[in-house]
């Protein structure tokens, strides 16, 4: 099957705005042209459990279950192919279709009423750079009324070196429906100089329940774009759970969401600034309707030689309610951190913020020193307990994992 | 536990001028004081606190000088605090007390191995011993929006998982309701382990039955002596009074602690 012509000539004009296209407001500037977007096909995989056993154990520590075990389903790509699809029989219902972006496109004319509708198309270099090139994908559709017990789990996997991960990803959540969807993006170790650069649309219609988990662990030169916009209508749910656990050449993302009457939109994230990560994060609430509510809640362990600047914006003109924490633990003097929030309303929105960053006090650790911890377990379990996890459906592996990751941190850090 | 000639500073200012203070195995001493006498300083001292510098004098545990043990080693040897106003920390209290569990061995655990049984999904031995009020703290972190004598239960339940050997209560009557205070004071009275009790108030020891109490004035152990003869003359002049009474005064240096028995 054909790409439909009206997708086709908007890649076409994409292709051509790209040269005039504007760097992104916020992170690090860096150059499209290095990234070869054309690569060897993958084979299809019959099993997550045929794939090498380090393959799984990167995989596993974003968040994916190779058993399977509790999920409804899975999706894997490998650089820009989809190379696994399973829909787990009973436990993804009948009426969600999970598919590779590029083939829903094919199939679903009505997708065109979808395509770019929440993220413009040139916000930014890196968007205007997916409309022109963007390559597979996951696309999720969950139809009415359906609600899907277990979490679907997908993975992008990066394999090849000075190579850009372009997928445009849609999650359509039609009214009354349920979704727990859990995104891995991780690169194989061997490779170098990756880009993943995403578009992300989330349409959660009235009465619906989406909550995304996204969990990256990247090598440290790569570059990180995902784009993403929400739409919650009317009586909607749409929460976000982010988690960056490794060092990254550059990660931006400023997720947003606009809220209709009566919705919600929970934003948690959690970043661990590792290395010489340049790390700009925030989120933002446009309340559109009545009695919107929403909640921004940013968690940071700032550490070795690493730069985050944390966002967040809450924006209301109607009755609504909302509140925004960003706090960064600094321990390192070496790193640097900046915080951002930013309210906007009119007399009826109550929207409060607030903002800490700094190192764990001495009173602390103290206190924890005198119930027997020495000062490295005492900083652990203090970051530990900053950045603790409550999403349920997550595998064991990345709670395991998270611990690591801390223990190794704040062990260097002291 | 030995205190021997021991002079403190705090921000370069000295606090402690002095202090001699010997506490056998099993014996439960009482510090009381006017405020900013030293009695939270000796405590915290003890426990190891880098910003309480020793400039003379020793702290003996066991038979060892713990003078220059830090305050993890110092908790990991068997001296336990329960602090006066403990900080906010962002950890699972539930969690927290399996972690100093880990460390120090679990009593129920022990106990269960040795009688043979299976090991128990039961509640919790501190939820068992402290009653339901201590049921929520589980899903708590450290402190956080705890009550006064929340936090007093929740300082004890901690010292108490550590399995130590010498308790140090600064000021656990505190911002305690009477109820609280019985309860704490009943818990503490059944234990075996030797105690140094900071307090303001006499009515603890209602329930805590001590050996010792020690008034403590000027940097230095002034008044020791059995609770009955002590207590009830503080209670009734005060300590200003009480020490002028006994010829204690600032202008009136004194060469030897006064002995009370």
């Amino acid at each position: 099957m054909k790409f439909p012509d009206w997708y086709l000539k908007e890649k076409e004009r994409a292709r051509l705005k790209l040269k005039d296209a504007k760097p992104a407001k916020y992170g690090l500037d860096f150059s499209l042209e290095e990234y070869q977007r054309e690569g060897e096909r993958f084979k299809k995989t019959n099993s997550l459990r045929e794939l090498n056993r380090t393959v799984q154990e990167r995989i596993e520590n974003v968040g994916l279950r190779i058993d399977e075990k509790q999920r409804s389903g899975s999706h894997l790509q490998q650089d820009n192919f989809t190379t696994y699809l399973n829909a787990i029989k009973g436990y993804l219902p009948e009426g969600v279709v999970v598919m590779d972006t590029d083939e829903a496109i094919r199939k679903f004319g009505w997708l065109k009423d979808y395509y770019f509708k929440i993220m413009p198309k040139n916000l930014n270099k890196y968007t205007t750079f997916v409309n022109a090139y963007s390559k597979g994908g996951v696309f999720v559709w969950i139809k009415k009324d359906i609600q899907v017990e277990f979490p679907l789990q997908a993975c992008f996997y990066l394999k090849t070196s000075n190579y850009v991960q372009i997928p445009h990803n849609f999650i359509i959540a039609e009214a009354n429906s349920k979704i727990h969807l859990i995104t891995g993006c991780v690169p194989d170790k061997e490779c170098r100089n990756s880009a993943h650069i995403a578009v992300t649309e989330v349409f959660v219609k009235e009465g619906a329940e989406v909550t995304w988990t996204m969990i990256h662990n990247w090598n440290k030169d790569s570059h990180v774009r995902p784009n993403v916009g929400i739409r919650v209508e009317k009586s909607g749910t749409y929460i976000s759970n982010y988690l960056l656990t490794s060092e990254v050449k550059s990660i931006q993302l400023y997720p947003t969401a606009i809220l209709d009457k009566n919705s919600r939109a929970i934003f948690n994230t959690m970043l661990f600034c590792r290395g010489k990560s340049s790390i700009d994060a925030g989120s933002a609430i446009y309340f559109k309707g009545k009695d919107s509510q929403g909640e921004i809640k940013a968690k940071a362990l700032i550490l070795d030689n690493s730069h985050l600047a944390m966002r967040g914006n809450l924006s209301g003109n109607k009755k609504c309610s909302g509140h925004l924490e960003c706090r960064g633990l600094i321990l390192s003097k070496d790193a640097q951190a900046q915080a951002y929030p930013n309210l906007s309303g009119s007399e009826d929105a109550e929207l409060t913020h607030e903002a800490a960053l700094g190192k764990i006090k001495n009173e602390e650790l103290d206190y924890l020193m005198a119930r027997g911890f020495s000062k490295d377990e005492a900083t652990s379990l203090i970051a530990r307990g900053f950045i603790s996890l409550n999403i349920p459906g997550l595998p064991p592996a990345v709670n395991k994992y998270i611990k690591e990751v801390i223990d190794l941190t704040t062990r260097r850090s002291i | 536990m030995e205190v021997k000639d021991l002079y403190v500073q705090v921000g370069g200012k000295r606090i402690l001028d002095g202090i001699n203070l010997k506490i056998k195995r099993g014996e439960r001493h009482v510090l009381m004081g006017p405020n900013a006498s030293g009695k939270t300083t000796l405590a915290l001292t003890i426990m190891g606190f880098p910003q309480y510098k020793i400039t003379h004098g020793k702290i003996i545990f066991g038979s060892k000088s713990i003078n220059n043990l830090t305050i993890d080693e110092r908790a990991k040897l068997g001296i336990a605090l329960a602090f006066q106003s403990p900080p906010k920390v962002d950890i699972n209290f539930g969690q927290f007390i399996a972690e100093i569990e880990a460390k120090f061995g679990s009593p129920r655990k022990r106990q269960e191995v040795s009688r043979g049984s299976p090991p128990t999904t039961e509640l919790p031995w501190w939820r068992t011993k402290f009653g339901e009020e201590v049921e929520d703290f589980k899903y708590r972190n450290l402190n956080d929006g705890l009550s006064g004598g929340e936090k007093k239960r929740s300082e004890l339940i901690q010292i108490l998982a550590m399995r130590p050997e010498f308790i140090i209560l600064d000021e656990i009557d505190s911002g305690v309701d009477v109820d609280s205070l019985k309860l704490i004071g009943e818990i503490l009275d059944e234990r075996d382990e030797s105690m140094l009790i900071v307090t303001h108030y006499r009515h603890i020891l209602n329930y805590l039955r001590a050996d010792r109490v020690h008034l403590v004035g000027l940097g230095k152990i002034l008044v020791s002596g059995h609770p009955d003869k002590i207590l009830d003359s503080i209670e009734q002049y005060g300590y200003r009074e009480y020490l002028k009474r006994l010829g204690i005064c600032k202008e009136c240096p004194l060469k030897e602690c006064v002995v009370i028995e």
